[in-house]
């Protein structure tokens, strides 16, 4: 059996005494769309952190192709295909999009050639023309689509989405899921989404985890995911 | 009294820039690594020190082009020290509270002050400047001193330097990136603790430089490292902690208020600092510019 691209295995994760993540298991394979959802608080941003080692200290295994990076400074997981596009966006205010865009051009594996700041801005319409704006200058969605945007400039293997669609108005959401099908067909990244939003979810990913007070409680298809839409209910209701 | 005017002038832009040197290494080092380095004037006067041993090893006369370049050493001299100071200290002081870094930095102070009494002793020393810098020139009817211009021309050269470090060249954007979002950046792939080390040896090494260029303005004596820094941080606390652009025009406008204060009531020289400082302070708390390297 080839390994998957990622690997989280028996995870555990804390924040000082808190205990957030039990025992935490989730694979992602290559070029394939997982979609990780869960109410707020339920430990979806912390397994995320988890995986690039950026927050909470972490007990157990995480593999990507099958090599250990549990103990791989964040910086270097970062620069080995891994892109993070954190929830509350992190835009760089003082610099403009396309510096933001090109900062991020380090991340790039060795021997992958990083997207340009243009043709980054050029996968989503909304940056057209936005180029030399200022970071702070940008609307809430128009700073999301950046931060997406930027996560994508390093060619990662593996983007990790946290609740990308989070106070976006219906519209933007709509237009970001047929981005996001058309970015992953282009890219060939493997994309694992954090959200509530089940019907974007759904769209843009071909696999389910359900997390609950910090416990995986289903995993599956979408299908299987509809089969057990009773019992996962409770899981996903605010 | 237009003349008188100007001389006030020559005479605030000298003692801002002098306070600039000093502050421009603190405030950078703050705005990155929000650590407020006591110690920086101590390292300003190992420095000095070391121009001063120079200086008297070579007979006692540097040329201005010897005088400018053994500054640039004392610089590297200093930074190299910034980068053990950073492995033994600083690494260890990230993230606690401000009254460790308080404490160990004010020891760090009284460490060098040991050292430099140990090698040079407790006593005064001077530094003659070059002598192109001795006398002054006639600028219609004011003087004005050569050192000052040379003070005033090294603190703008300091000032375009850093500006064009932190706004134009790689590292300086990350360490921005780093001053204002240090997990973003590494997200980014930006080895946080590598900019952090690059930040104090640049700020190590500003504050070596600035000892041998202000080695010569005054006598040096083991207790300079703590009183250097006292304008130095009036000027970083009026300019807005952490901005380098911030320090520069604090240092002027407190230049120019203490000299005319002290030309309107020459019986208190020097108490117009402390008030411009208190009354910025009641006015804009937060200094004149935000609270960044950045802006």
């Amino acid at each position: 059996m080839t390994s998957p691209l990622l690997e989280v295995r028996d995870c555990d994760a804390f924040y000082d005494d808190s205990h957030v993540l039990h025992a935490v298991s989730l694979r992602v394979a290559a070029a394939t769309g997982v979609a990780l959802l869960g109410r707020n608080g339920a430990g979806k941003s912390t397994l995320m952190k988890s995986i690039l080692g950026a927050g909470p200290t972490v007990r157990g295994e995480i593999l990507l192709e099958g090599r250990s990076i549990a103990r791989t400074p964040a910086y270097l997981r970062a620069g080995m295909g891994l892109s993070l596009v954190p929830e509350d966006r992190r835009i760089f205010p003082h610099v403009t999009v396309a510096e933001n865009l090109a900062m991020a051009r380090r991340a790039a594996r060795q021997g992958v050639e990083a997207l340009t700041p243009a043709e980054a801005a050029a996968l989503f319409p909304m940056l057209e023309g936005l180029l030399d704006r200022k970071g702070y200058q940008l609307s809430g969605g128009q700073q999301q689509i950046l931060a997406v945007a930027r996560g994508l400039v390093p060619r990662p293997q593996l983007l990790l989405l946290d609740e990308p669609t989070e106070g976006l108005a219906p519209i933007i959401v709509q237009d970001m899921a047929a981005q996001m099908t058309k970015v992953r067909a282009q890219s060939g990244a493997a994309l694992l989404l954090a959200e509530q939003n089940v019907s974007f979810a759904r769209h843009c990913t071909e696999s389910v985890f359900v997390i609950d007070s910090g416990r995986i409680v289903f995993e599956g298809s979408w299908t299987d995911f509809d089969a057990n839409r009773a019992r996962l209910e409770r899981f996903l209701a605010v | 009294m237009v003349f008188d005017i100007l001389a006030v002038v020559v005479n605030a832009l000298t003692w801002a820039m002098a306070t600039f040197l000093v502050a421009a290494g603190l405030t950078l080092m703050f705005g990155v690594l929000h650590i407020l380095n006591f110690a920086h004037g101590g390292f300003l006067m190992l420095g000095a020190y070391v121009v001063f041993a120079v200086a008297r090893s070579l007979g006692g006369e540097l040329s201005f082009a010897g005088y400018l370049a053994f500054s640039v050493v004392a610089g590297l001299g200093v930074a190299v020290l910034g980068l053990v100071v950073d492995i033994v200290v600083f690494r260890r002081l990230r993230g606690v509270d401000n009254a460790y870094v308080l404490i160990a930095t004010y020891a760090l102070l009284l460490l060098v002050e040991g050292v430099v009494k140990h090698i040079w002793g407790a006593g005064s020393h001077l530094v003659s400047p070059p002598e192109v810098l001795i006398g002054a020139f006639f600028f219609g009817p004011i003087v004005i001193p050569y050192y000052s211009v040379f003070v005033i021309a090294a603190g703008v050269a300091v000032l375009f330097a850093l500006e064009w470090f932190l706004h134009h060249s790689s590292p300086g954007k990350l360490v921005q990136a780093v001053a204002i979002d240090p997990w973003m950046a590494t997200l980014l792939s930006v080895n946080v603790e590598r900019i952090y080390s690059i930040t104090i040896v640049i700020g190590f090494g500003l504050a070596g430089l600035a000892g041998g260029i202000l080695a010569a303005n005054q006598g040096l004596n083991p207790q300079l490292g703590g009183i250097s820094i006292i304008q130095a941080f009036g000027a970083i606390i009026v300019g807005g902690m952490g901005s380098v652009r911030g320090a520069f025009l604090a240092a002027i406008l407190l230049g120019l208020v203490d000299s005319f204060g002290t030309m309107l009531v020459p019986d208190f020289p020097g108490i117009f600092f402390y008030v411009a400082l208190a009354a910025m302070l009641l006015v804009r708390p937060k200094g004149l510019i935000g609270a960044e390297v950045t802006r």
